[in-house]
Formats: structure tokens, C-alpha cells, sequence
């Protein structure tokens, strides 16, 4: 764990592991190499990084999915604390929409598998979910105008 | 006879019941889309009260879709565990997932018969109609759910009676337990009980509860292999059930917390 954060704190440096800042050895007539920012090599060492922990052996473990039920949990109790929010006046609706998005998106890519599946099912089941939301925006849109 | 299921070979590549299941969730997505949509069209449209700002109970709709996300998780906990081969742990997981879809109904019964109270039904105004309608669906939808459940943990991980009937006692227990909570007068469904009778029956239920979960827990039987052949009929139910929660989601949000405040229409 602490290998894993200082690594994670040379990238974001920029530093080389002995102590210095990294500096690359690229010949002029070539282009730079991808991580030669600071910030460019932190982005995908923390991808790979999500990517290795979501994705153990096609599946989660049980602990993964009992941080992701902890993660629904907190979001929930941030929508009850939202509502309470007087100030926020039309501000709430874009609010709670993201937020149950976000739940949505969770429930369906780890406990629905969805991100360790087959493509397909992704596929059909966003198609009937994509269809649904479409049709219900024209139909408020349609009922709006009023002749 | 001889039940097991040879695979298929198929141009998709994918177990079929997997397959149908996942189309029959997109489909269920339109279904659901319609009711949500047709809420949304009429939102603001009632002309005779209750309106949704007297009668909507946050606090109270909050607790009850934090117990239909947990209930989620333990889905995923259950098959999670018998991939693994824990037959003990996915039993209890997936019973935990049927009480808890349970009780989840139990909070719908109270909150039907507490708007009936205050004067809200399907027929009062256009709010009632669309409301219940969508919350009923739902309610149907999480009833099925908890049907299958209990059907598969009875017949496919429990191995021995004494089990089947223990996870069948506990199912009863908790409904037993709920319908005391009912009889009381603070809540009270079910009027004119006295008081002492609904603590007894809600006491009974609990005993029975704990009881029958507890000596559960001490029938232990591993039997790792007729485990593993599960796991993928308990996926089709987890996939149900996940589905059954992220249209609670979205309703929590559209119904609840952004028409909570709904009141008469501006006209």
C-alpha cells in the first residue's frame, strides 16, 4: 500500500524514483513521450489502477461489492440531505437527476455485472432503457406546448 | 430424471436465459418508462387535493429505499458467495435479500393505507391515480421478486427439511412481526387491536425471526458442488431484483424528492 502511494505521488511529480525529477530522454527528431507531464502519467496509472481493482477475475469480491452498497448508501443519505436545502430552488431537480443517475449507473455496471459482462447485454438492455427515456422526454415535451 | 442443462452452442456466444432475461429487463425499462412518463405529464395537474407537498413522507420513503439497497447488496453478496462455493453464505444472503424485500413491502402497506387514511386513492385525484398505479406496479414487481427468492432458496440451496422449513418459518415470522408493527396504534393498518395483542404478535414474530435464522446458521451443510451448478439461475433472480431497485431509484427521485413539493396547481 505505501509502494502503491508513493508511486502514485512520484508520478504526479513528476519525480523518478531515486530522488530526482524525471527527465526524458528523448532524441530531439522524435516526439515526447506520453508521460512526460506530471499530470498525464497520475490519469492512467489511477485507470489502470481502477480498471485491475474492478475487474478481479471477471468479478468482484465480496468486499468490492460491500464498498459499492456503502458508496449507494452515502449517496442516498447526500439525496435526503439535498431536499432539505431551501436555497437551492430550481437548482434541485439537475441535482437529484445526477445523483440517481450515478446510483443507476453504480447498481448496473457492478451488481448487474454489466462491466464485467458481454457486450450484448449492455446493448439490449440500453435500448429498451434509452427508447423509454426518449419517449417519456417527447411526451412532456408534446404535452408543454399548449395550443 | 435427470435435470442438469447441457450448454447450447449459439451464434451469440451467451447463455441464452441470460439473454432473454436481460431483453425482458429492457422491455420492463418501457414499461416502467411509461408509468414514470405519464406521472411525469400529469405532474402538477390535480385540481382536488391531497397534493403531494401535504402527504409525502421523505424521512420515512428514505429509510425504505435504503432497505431496498441493502437488500440489493445482499443479492450480490449471495451470488457472489456461491460462485465461490459457500453454500452457507449464499443461502443466508439470499434469504436476507427476500426479508428485506420483505419489509420493503411492508413500508409500501403502510404508506397505501396511511394515504387511503388521509383521503388519497386511485381515484381521488389525477396525482392518485398516476402514483399508485407506478407504485403499485413496482410493489407487484418486488412481491414476484421476493416469491422467486423464497422458492429458490427453499428448493435449490436448502438441502435438508429441516432447512427448507426454517428458511419458509422465517418468511413468516418477519411477516407476522409486520403485521404487529401494524396492529399498533401509531401505525395503524390494521385498527381496533389492542395494544398488548400487537406487541404480543410483533414479539412472536421476532422470536421467530431470530429463531429460525439462528438454527439456520447451526444446520450447516456444505455441499460445495451441487453449489456452483446454481449460480447462474441465481443470477437470473439477482438480475431481476437489481432491476426491481433501480426503478425504486429513479421513482424515489422523480416522485419523492423532486415533486415532494408539489402543491394545487397554479392556474
Amino acid at each position: 500500500m505505501k509502494k502503491l502511494f508513493r508511486n502514485i505521488w512520484n508520478q504526479f511529480l513528476g519525480h523518478s524514483t531515486d530522488g530526482y525529477f524525471r527527465v526524458p530522454e528523448t532524441p530531439q527528431d522524435l516526439p515526447n513521450p506520453e508521460n512526460d507531464t506530471p499530470w498525464a502519467g497520475t490519469l492512467k496509472l489511477s485507470m489502470e489502477k481502477f480498471n485491475k481493482i474492478t475487474r478481479k477475475d471477471g468479478h468482484g469480491s465480496p468486499a468490492f461489492y460491500a464498498i459499492v452498497g456503502l458508496v449507494l448508501a452515502v449517496i442516498t443519505l447526500v439525496e435526503f440531505l439535498v431536499f432539505y436545502v431551501e436555497s437551492l430552488g430550481v437548482l434541485l431537480i439537475p441535482i437529484m437527476l445526477v445523483l440517481s443517475l450515478m446510483k443507476f449507473v453504480i447498481v448496473v455496471a457492478f451488481f448487474m455485472h454489466l462491466r464485467f459482462d458481454n457486450k450484448i447485454f449492455t446493448i439490449l438492455f440500453f435500448a429498451g432503457f434509452v427508447l423509454a427515456v426518449v419517449i417519456g422526454i417527447v411526451l412532456l415535451i408534446l404535452l408543454a406546448i399548449k395550443p | 430424471m435427470s435435470t442438469a442443462v447441457e450448454e447450447h452452442v449459439n451464434s451469440t456466444g451467451v447463455d441464452n436465459k441470460k439473454l432473454m432475461m436481460w431483453i425482458f429487463l429492457g422491455s420492463d425499462c418501457l414499461f416502467f418508462g411509461s408509468f414514470i412518463s405519464t406521472y411525469l405529464v400529469y405532474r402538477n395537474r390535480s385540481l382536488a387535493g391531497p397534493y403531494p407537498n401535504e402527504i409525502l413522507d421523505i424521512p420515512l420513503t428514505t429509510v425504505s429505499t435504503f432497505v431496498l439497497l441493502m437488500s440489493s447488496l445482499a443479492m450480490v453478496l449471495a451470488v457472489s458467495y456461491v460462485q465461490r462455493g459457500s453454500q452457507v453464505l449464499g443461502r443466508y444472503y439470499t434469504l436476507a435479500t427476500a426479508l428485506l424485500g420483505l419489509v420493503f413491502m411492508g413500508f409500501q402497506v403502510y404508506e397505501f393505507s396511511h394515504f387511503a387514511h388521509l383521503g388519497l386513492t386511485p381515484r381521488t385525484n389525477i396525482f392518485g391515480s398516476t402514483f399508485f398505479v407506478m407504485t403499485g406496479f413496482h410493489g407487484g414487481h418486488v412481491t414476484f421478486g421476493v416469491i422467486w427468492l423464497v422458492i429458490f432458496a427453499v428448493s435449490r440451496l436448502a438441502e435438508t427439511m429441516k432447512q427448507k422449513l426454517l428458511i419458509i418459518g422465517s418468511v413468516f415470522s418477519v411477516i407476522i412481526a409486520m403485521a404487529g408493527t401494524m396492529m399498533t396504534h401509531t401505525l395503524d393498518v390494521i385498527p381496533n387491536i389492542p395494544t398488548i395483542v400487537a406487541f404480543s404478535v410483533f414479539g412472536i414474530g421476532l422470536i421467530g425471526t431470530i429463531g429460525s435464522l439462528y438454527l439456520l446458521k447451526n444446520s450447516d451443510n456444505q455441499n460445495i458442488e451441487t453449489i456452483k451448478k446454481e449460480e447462474g439461475n441465481l443470477e437470473l433472480a439477482g438480475l431481476y431484483w437489481h432491476f426491481v431497485d433501480i426503478v425504486w431509484i429513479v421513482i424515489f427521485t422523480v416522485v419523492y424528492l423532486i415533486s415532494a413539493n408539489d402543491g394545487a396547481p397554479l392556474i
